[in-house]
């Protein structure tokens, strides 16, 4: 819970500060169904293919591509990716990491494929699942906060500065309705490098 | 070790602090402003919504320097950035939206006017409103506000304010009319926003990155844009950001020595300084300043200026809720001319509940309406959609709900600000176990709402509903009936002509240590119904002008 009167985000209030708690301890008992075994090394490590993979297909479905342009047109994949570059963002990478490997792990169980390669509906099912908290996980490891990050990231993607890397084209802005002011582009700060 | 003596050292230099400093460095004095943050200035702030809202730009992560949430009935110890109004070199007014309210002389009575209230420590300030009348006078003049005199008439009789109001979009036609219609009385809400050439500074471009930005033409009249270069202008003021103050010092007599100083540059948080002054003044916030004063060995086994045991005590948000409505295209675009303006700002707030002592005693004294657009934040405005009604939204659920959002018509909010009272179970103390990045007690902020907290924010809300279907607005709906705002704090270091039941005197002085003064919203023993920014600016010019007297 925070304050009302503030314009601060999920990420920035919650996550920041408490997902270091997500990630399994050594010690800690496997997994009830043994199905998924993170452990904290996957701090280290940067996000990879595989996992960047699952979680662009996991946000294509949370914002989906119809009439106009949704996570996967707007390259919110991208965004992510950057974004869990800094290293302040390390406790939030862990939570990403283990996410993907949630899912990666309920595909496997469902119809013995990827995750990617699941239809739009059997994406759907588990991502439902995740967002409820039902989806086999380690200890520890709250899925549904994981999902609510993995929303707010999408939304990021979608509508931040295209510096960002995510927004490509300025689809999300031209979806919002969204003019921005000519400042954005004077202040010289870190573009990404495409 | 620094060999120099300042005349004064302050902690912060948002609206508690500049305005002494200013003052004090006119007066000649050597004075030394330690500020916890970066110093940036205008052309360094983004207009980026990732970077100065969501993520720690204004304000640290709670991973580096938390504050520690408990709630009455369920919630925490949590570890929150809530709490911090900001950390660089202008503080919270950097990033406010800056709607600067006096407030009414019935919140410097609040314990006569409503009596004993149970549950709740209420107390009159020790101080007259006409002495701050002077003092708001002057905040205004110095740092810039935009007002119309006159048109709130709850407001006592007072002068023209320095520049006229801001520019408002033709909506707040609609806000005006309805307001009628309810027998209400909506004026235009002050800003700190310079709306013509000021004082050197630059007019408002209306970009529209105004609340939660720092302005990128020194067109808000934060402390960083009005009263600091008029301040290093007089040679006087040495400004030291990345100075986290850790500790004040006292000597052997009992008066302050200065300031401990750690190096607030990443990586070098267990360098130390000190800086020695002959009167030190704290301004780092309500819950900050708190939190200084009780790491800070005092005499008899007690914190610095705590022999009342009061430090902390009294801690004071404003009530917030809102309501919030769409202005459809297909309906509204007919009915006001150039609807589809990129103005800004509607620009009215209403004074009709504020004090009412024909309403229900629980609710008599309540707060202010002020209605604006939705914050025009692309991603915050998607959040709120994608979380309203407490139920996440996501897939074409959440697209379809965003399409309507963002294409269907403009959205107008009610924001209310109200009443806190002070109870026993909402305090700051310092927390036994989480540290910051250097090393020291987090401040742990309890908050137990008083009943009657909640009956105001519900009501505010329910008259901003009302309002808000008098403009015939849709989907008009309420947020957090019960919330409260966490960048707007007072008590914690409340004033009072008894020193066994307050840490400061009437002049923001404390009690038991007579070179210590507390000139944020600590001093405060009410919180008022309104926005408060512009009270603690003028209450720092106040206390300036008595230090000067009282160490000439």
């Amino acid at each position: 819970m925070h304050s009302a009167f503030s314009r601060r985000s999920f990420l920035a209030t919650t996550a920041l500060g408490m997902a270091s708690g997500c990630v399994r301890r050594e010690g800690d008992a496997p997994p009830p169904d043994g199905s998924v075994q993170p452990t904290a090394e996957h701090a280290e490590q940067a996000l990879g293919p595989r996992t960047l993979g699952i979680l662009e297909a996991a946000m294509a479905r949370i914002l989906p591509s119809d009439e106009d342009p949704g996570a996967k047109e707007a390259r919110c994949v991208e965004f992510l990716r950057t974004q869990l570059e800094d290293p302040q963002l390390a406790a939030v990478k862990r939570e990403m990491h283990l996410l993907a490997r949630v899912l990666e792990a309920a595909a496997k169980k469902a119809t013995g494929g990827a995750f990617p390669a699941l239809t739009a509906v059997e994406q759907d099912e588990i991502l439902g699942r995740a967002a409820e908290g039902k989806l086999p996980h380690p200890r520890g490891f709250d899925v549904t906060h994981a999902f609510r990050v993995l929303v707010s990231f999408t939304l990021e993607g979608f509508l931040s500065d295209p510096r960002h890397g995510g927004n490509a084209g300025g689809v999300g802005w031209k979806f919002a309705q969204f003019e921005p002011h000519a400042g954005h582009a004077h202040h010289g700060l870190p573009v990404v490098d495409k | 070790m620094s060999a120099e003596v300042f005349d004064a050292v302050v902690v912060g230099s948002g609206a508690g602090g500049m305005p002494v400093a200013l003052t004090l460095a006119r007066a000649g004095w050597k004075v030394c402003v330690l500020e916890k943050g970066p110093y940036r200035q205008a052309h360094e702030f983004p207009q980026d919504e990732v970077l100065s809202c969501r993520r720690n730009y204004f304000v640290p992560y709670a991973a580096d320097e938390p504050h520690v949430l408990v709630r009455e009935g369920g919630g925490g110890p949590e570890r929150s950035f809530e709490g911090w109004t900001s950390h660089g070199v202008g503080g919270g007014t950097v990033h406010m939206s800056g709607f600067f309210f006096r407030l009414h002389p019935v919140d410097l009575k609040l314990r006569s006017t409503l009596g004993a209230v149970p549950g709740a420590e209420l107390a009159d300030w020790p101080f007259s409103y006409d002495e701050l009348v002077a003092a708001y006078d002057e905040a205004e003049r110095e740092v810039g506000v935009a007002g119309v005199a006159g048109t709130n008439p709850f407001e006592p009789k007072r002068g023209a304010y320095p520049l006229p109001p801001v520019e408002t979009h033709p909506v707040c036609s609609l806000v005006d009319e309805a307001g009628r219609k309810l027998g209400w009385h909506p004026f235009p809400t002050p800003r700190a926003i310079v709306t013509r050439p000021y004082d050197g500074r630059q007019a408002c471009v209306y970009c529209r990155f105004c609340g939660s930005y720092g302005c990128e033409v020194n067109a808000k009249s934060s402390t960083l844009a009005s009263l600091l270069p008029k301040a290093l202008a007089t040679g006087s003021l040495t400004l030291r950001p990345l100075s986290m103050a850790a500790r004040v010092e006292l000597a052997k007599d009992g008066t302050a020595r200065g300031v401990e100083v750690r190096d607030a540059t990443p990586g070098k948080e267990q360098t130390s300084s000190f800086v020695a002054a002959r009167v030190v003044i704290l301004a780092a916030s309500a819950v900050e300043s708190a939190r200084l004063l009780l790491m800070s060995p005092g005499t008899g086994g007690k914190a610095v200026a705590n022999g009342s045991g009061h430090v902390g005590r009294h801690l004071m948000f404003n009530t917030f809720s809102e309501a919030g409505g769409m202005l459809p295209y297909a309906t509204h675009e007919k009915r006001v001319p150039d609807f589809r303006s990129s103005m800004p700002f509607v620009g009215r707030s209403l004074w009709d509940h504020y004090y009412d002592a024909k309403a229900p005693e629980e609710v008599r004294k309540s707060g202010m309406l002020r209605v604006g657009f939705m914050h025009p934040n692309p991603i915050f405005q998607a959040e709120r959609v994608a979380t309203r009604d407490g139920k996440l939204l996501w897939g074409s659920a959440l697209k379809q709900a965003l399409r309507k959002h963002f294409h269907d018509g403009l959205h107008v909010e009610v924001e209310t600000f109200g009443e806190f009272l002070p109870t026993p179970g909402t305090h700051v103390t310092l927390d036994p176990e989480v540290k910051d990045r250097f090393g020291l007690p987090a401040a742990r902020i309890n908050i137990a709402h008083h009943p009657r907290n909640g009956l105001v924010a519900r009501r505010l809300a329910t008259a901003g509903e009302q309002l808000l279907r008098a403009m015939d607005a849709v989907d008009v709906h309420t947020r957090v009936p019960h919330g409260e705002t966490m960048v707007l704090q007072h008590g914690t270091c409340r004033a009072g002509k008894d020193p066994a039941e307050s840490v400061l005197d009437r002049d923001c002085r404390s009690h038991e240590v007579k070179n210590l003064y507390v000139t944020d919203g600590s001093f405060m023993p009410s919180s008022g119904g309104c926005p408060t920014t512009l009270t603690i600016l003028a209450n720092s010019f106040r206390v300036a002008h008595k230090i000067i007297a009282q160490w000439k």
